[in-house]
């Protein structure tokens, strides 16, 4: 798009004001994707399966938007290295910016309204702090900066219209959705065209150029609202919405949420404003800074509004329980305690993997059954990071279910890196080596899995090597021997059961115990202590203590004075002021929450809960 | 056994430091050695399971030998080729001899022989794929398949009617002039083709309690007999068996088209029993079905063996028989039979036998049996059956071949193979669904479930179902009593 070429007495200072601000842009989302939310990416990462294949490369280009499906994928796999993610998406941003400052600079060339070019980029990192939005619509919005930057550049009209047909084609194959934007560029070029020249600004570039002839317009328009509908037609079945975004710009294929199209009709937005603004008028610095002021406002509302550090929280727990850092998750514990249920059940297993359940159970804040365990509905997350209880459990079937489970109900119909590996090791350690060696088999088309899968494909069928794995030797020992039906709601008989079957099971026992003082059922954890002897414990956890001294208050009996366990004088001491707050105090609740908040005495007394029914035992054999 | 050539051996244009000749069959997959074939199957791509730079496959049939190359370990027609050697082979046998070349010598196996068939089985297959595991699914589909090349269509997905599971396509006389197809979950109900008319109808009328499932046409298209389950999936907690389908409750109604009613009679909805799996025979005046006794469900599910049954029809009048008689009993056999179908000439009955239950896709010991209509001989079609799973099989529209389900590559996935019926019920080897790319089934995360032959394309288009599906309410079937 023609424009002029008017010099600024501080256009010094926009340049260099220009090249600072793409700095600290890219800085800024560097550090911010690097430091703050990190694991969000390692989360998107894992929920999507890219193969370095021919056919997976030639499935994405016969969908509309595929080549930007394939480069987001491609990209989005680099989001297992910490700071490659971060790099990836500060660099598609500044193309974004610039290629918006390049298209709005055809519209209004005076350099003090280049911030503007920076709201785009901002909104499209703002998206993808949402992880359902994936970075295929960066890509794709990068495409269409670009057709749009060769649009505006062209002057002659002819020119012009041809390549707005082959634009508009191209961009709608390769990117997508964005070719919505494409079109907003195209009709807003053409419009201030037209009012350029009605406005009678006469310079040596706007003689070149005229607008659109009003048939060639509607050509383009039809031609854009055609392509989606004969494609829909003729090449790839979907509906009618989906035709038009494609779905590499927002997982949930059945809405289009409203950041959508704001976010495609943006850059013709701002060539609307900017043409607007005044262009041959020296600014002062003080506009800058104004707009540097209200967009680092925008930004800062628009992170309030769009970035999720509970989810955040939750992932930095699921991340850490997945590489097994049981250490670093109770580290994390003390500076973030657990939101919600999800961060609640990893940092109960990172307990019990410590051995410390018993003991800081209730240093934390507990929520029942459902902080334990994770029984899930139809969504991806609870299932996943169940998965991770019921392996390190020995529940290898129901793991594998969890983690099946999982990948079919990704909201994006994808499949799952970490759930296709999860059932290619619970089919190895099942001995299901024909399907364990199908899942490694593509995940040997992977990137960052290639190895490990290249690895484990050597166990297979070789029995040896499995039962002396450090991991999958343990599951199989640890596996139930007795079939019955699994249900997550039946996980007290199936823990009972694998302490049965195996009375040195330190961990299921751990569990058991918690389930029982989460589920405030006495009777039967009181019934379970004995098999603290054969589980060679040589004192009572603390968590325990507190529930047998209640009990001890209740009976007036000690129910541990004919064994070799002894209550601690420490805890005896801590019931006793607990009682006397208890028993005295009006504003009991209020002080013992603060005091004694961290004890079984406290959950018992004033934590609301679902008290978890023991179902019926299904089993068969 | 193998004989060496010393070198230098001039082979095929190659220079080989030898040539090694082995009196074994290459090991090679799919496994289409001594495999019986139709003369209008797409090209029978395969590959070596040994290293190779270089294949030869030589095919000699009736006419000329044919010699094909190919670079790595895989074996890929192209479309033509294949074509013209069928043209002129049906009928006759292929003698096909494979060499491979690794380094520097070229092995050279025993020739096998793939048998033609002048039988042409129907063009087009239609089945679901689905991630096969436990609950869940995202991607799921009905597609058609036609059988003399690799194209696949769309009949109906996930994609276009997103969150609804679908299966149960089942046509009449393998002509996708009469379907039907069921839809659960977001846009749920039975979607009826017929007569050029295509309607969604609520078939749960009257007492039913649910919707009717598993159907199957009557032969003069009035008629479509379904039954109606409760069905219970449970998840084994250890072992090899992953899940279980177990029919808590289960009746079969016979649906009047013309006069949109249900029929049934108490042979076939009995309080105490289980009755499923319905099949008319070729001349529609019997109804076969399964029955068993009911049982605790789900504890005793192991006990729960069905009986093959039948009752008289009378598609006159819409009359169900009163005295159900059983054709084979579970208390003789001991073992449970599921998924009767009757072969188009009324002859034949192929069923599954497995140990107990009546979802066959997930006892591994689920075999094919046929049963002689004429003189009441069962036996199993051992050429067909493997460790694994067999079941959902169906016969083409001359009665010559089968399709069915197997897992038997890994015990997970269900793929479709053929085989060739001879006019005495004689079962010929299998064949996998051959795949344009031959190791397309090591990486494919899908089963093939319900495979169906039919004769020509699918007409309805899948927006069109779509629509259908969407358009709400749906027709109410109502209840009718029992004749």
């Amino acid at each position: 798009m023609p424009g002029k070429n008017v010099k600024t007495v501080d256009g010094r200072l926009a340049r260099n004001s220009a090249l600072l601000s793409a700095l600290i842009f890219f800085a800024a989302v560097f550090s911010f994707f690097a430091f703050f939310y990190n694991k969000h990416l390692h989360f998107e990462e894992e929920t999507q399966l890219f193969l370095t294949t021919g056919d997976f490369f030639t499935a994405k280009m016969k969908l509309p938007g595929g080549l930007s499906g394939y480069l987001g994928g491609f990209l989005t796999q680099f989001y297992h290295l910490d700071l490659a993610g971060p790099f990836i998406i500060a660099v598609l941003l500044l193309g974004i910016q610039q290629l918006t400052l390049r298209i709005l600079n055809r519209v209004n060339v005076n350099p003090a309204w280049f911030l503007l070019s920076f709201l785009p980029a901002v909104n499209g990192m703002l998206i993808l702090c949402d992880e359902f939005y994936p970075l295929s619509g960066i890509v794709g919005i990068l495409a269409a900066l670009f057709a749009g930057w060769i649009y505006t550049g062209t002057d002659n009209r002819t020119k012009r219209f041809i390549s707005g047909l082959l634009l508009i084609a191209v961009t709608y194959w390769i990117a997508g959705g964005s070719f919505l934007m494409l079109v907003g560029i195209i009709l807003a070029c053409e419009a201030l065209i037209f009012f350029k020249a009605r406005r009678r600004l006469k310079t040596r570039k706007d003689n070149q150029s005229s607008t659109l002839k009003g048939w060639q317009l509607t050509v383009l328009v039809v031609v854009a609202a055609a392509i989606p509908l004969l494609v829909r037609q003729f090449l790839v079945l979907q509906p009618l919405g989906l035709a038009y975004i494609t779905e590499f710009y927002y997982d949930m294929r059945t809405v289009i949420p409203t950041a959508i199209p704001v976010i495609l009709a943006l850059p013709a937005i701002l060539m609307a404003l900017v043409y607007f603004l005044p262009e041959n008028k020296v600014m002062h610095g003080s506009v800058i800074f104004a707009q540097a002021g209200i967009l680092v406002i925008l930004w800062y509302f628009g992170l309030k509004l769009w970035a999720n550090f509970s989810a955040e929280q939750i992932m930095t727990y699921d991340q850490l329980v997945r590489n097994e850092k049981w250490k670093e998750v109770l580290d994390y514990a003390e500076k973030e305690p657990p939101r919600n249920n999800l961060s609640l059940a990893m940092l109960n297993l990172a307990l019990a993997k410590t051995n410390r359940m018993g003991d800081q159970l209730f240093r934390y804040e507990q929520n029942g059954f459902n902080g334990l365990f994770l029984p899930f509905a139809k969504e991806y997350v609870a299932p996943m990071m169940g998965s991770e209880i019921l392996f390190q459990l020995g529940l290898i079937n129901a793991s594998q279910e969890y983690s099946f489970e999982s990948t079919e109900t990704t909201p994006n119909l994808d499949k799952s890196v970490r759930a296709i590996k999860r059932l290619a090791e619970t089919n190895l350690i099942n001995g299901q080596y024909e399907v364990a060696g199908k899942y490694l088999k593509i995940l040997q088309k992977t990137v960052f899995y290639r190895k490990w899968a290249g690895e484990t494909m050597k166990l297979l069928y070789n029995e040896d090597l499995i039962n002396s794995h450090p991991v999958y030797g343990a599951k199989r020992k640890l596996a139930p021997k007795r079939d019955f039906f699994f249900k997550i709601q039946n996980m007290e008989e199936i823990l009972k059961l694998m302490i049965r079957e195996n009375p040195s099971n330190n961990m299921a026992f751990q569990y058991l115990m918690s389930f029982y003082l989460l589920n405030k059922d006495l009777r039967n954890f009181m019934n379970s202590l004995p098999m603290m002897n054969t589980m060679k414990y040589i004192r009572i956890p603390v968590a325990y203590e507190e529930a047998i001294m209640y009990v001890i208050g209740l009976a007036t009996t000690n129910p541990m004075a004919n064994t070799d366990f002894r209550i601690s004088n420490e805890t005896k001491a801590r019931m006793q002021a607990y009682a006397d707050i208890y028993t005295t105090r009006r504003d009991a609740q209020q002080i013992l929450g603060t005091r004694f908040g961290n004890t079984f005495w406290y959950y018992l007394h004033y934590k609301q809960i679902e008290i978890t029914p023991a179902e019926v035992q299904r089993e068969y054999h | 056994m193998f004989f060496f050539f010393l070198l230098p051996f001039s082979a095929c244009n190659e220079e080989y430091r030898s040539v090694i000749t082995i009196n074994n069959y290459p090991s090679i997959f799919p496994d289409y050695k001594e495999v019986t074939i139709p003369y209008n199957i797409a090209p029978l791509n395969f590959r070596v399971k040994e290293e190779a730079e270089r294949l030869i496959v030589k095919i000699k049939g009736k006419g000329p030998e044919h010699e094909f190359r190919f670079r790595g370990n895989k074996a890929r027609f192209h479309q033509k080729d294949w074509e013209g050697i069928m043209k002129t082979s049906a009928g006759n046998d292929l003698e096909i001899t494979v060499s491979v070349g690794h380094q520097d010598s070229l092995k050279v196996y025993k020739s096998f022989t793939i048998h033609v068939s002048e039988d042409k089985i129907d063009d087009y297959m239609v089945y679901r794929l689905i991630m096969p595991g436990f609950q869940n699914w995202n991607q799921m589909g009905i597609y058609l398949r036609e059988l003399s090349s690799f194209s696949e269509e769309t009949v109906i997905n996930s994609r276009l009617l997103p969150g609804t599971c679908m299966n149960c396509h089942t046509f009449l006389h393998n002509d996708p002039q009469n379907m039907v197809l069921h839809l659960r979950e977001s846009y749920g109900g039975t979607i009826l083709y017929h007569n050029n008319v295509l309607e969604k109808l609520n078939t749960k009328a009257g007492k039913m309690f649910a919707n009717a499932a598993f159907p199957a046409w009557h032969p003069s298209a009035k008629y479509i007999a379904f039954s109606v389950n409760r069905v219970n999936q449970v998840f084994h907690a250890s072992g090899s068996f992953r899940a279980a389908a177990i029919d808590m409750k289960s009746d079969i109604f016979i649906y009047d088209i013309e006069r949109n009613e249900m029929l049934t009679s108490p042979a076939l909805s009995a309080g105490d029993n289980f009755e499923t799996f319905p099949c008319f025979s070729a001349d529609g005046t019997k109804l076969f079905y399964c029955s068993a006794d009911s049982v605790q469900m789900p504890q005793k599910f192991q006990q729960a063996r069905y009986s093959l049954c039948s009752v008289s029809f009378d598609p006159e009048t819409g009359t169900i028989g009163s005295s159900p008689d059983t054709v084979l009993s579970a208390a003789v056999t001991g073992k449970s039979m599921s998924l009767p179908r009757v072969s188009p000439n009324g002859r034949f009955l192929m069923f599954v036998m497995a140990d107990h239950g009546c979802f066959p896709s997930y006892n591994p010991e689920a075999d094919l049996w046929m049963l002689d209509l004429e003189n009441g001989n069962y036996e199993p079609l051992t050429i067909l059956n493997s460790d694994n799973v067999e079941s959902w099989h169906s016969w083409s529209s001359d009665g010559h071949w089968v399709v069915f389900s197997s897992r038997r590559e890994n015990g997970l996935h269900s793929n479709p193979f053929i085989a060739y019926i001879d006019s005495n019920g004689k079962p010929h080897k299998p064949f996998l669904l051959p795949q344009e790319d031959p190791s397309f089934y090591d990486s494919f995360l899908f089963s093939y479930n319900i495979p169906e032959l039919i004769k020509a394309p699918v007409k309805v288009r899948p927006y069109t179902i779509v629509k259908t599906a969407r358009s709400s309410p749906a027709v109410q079937v109502s209840s009718g009593s029992g004749h």
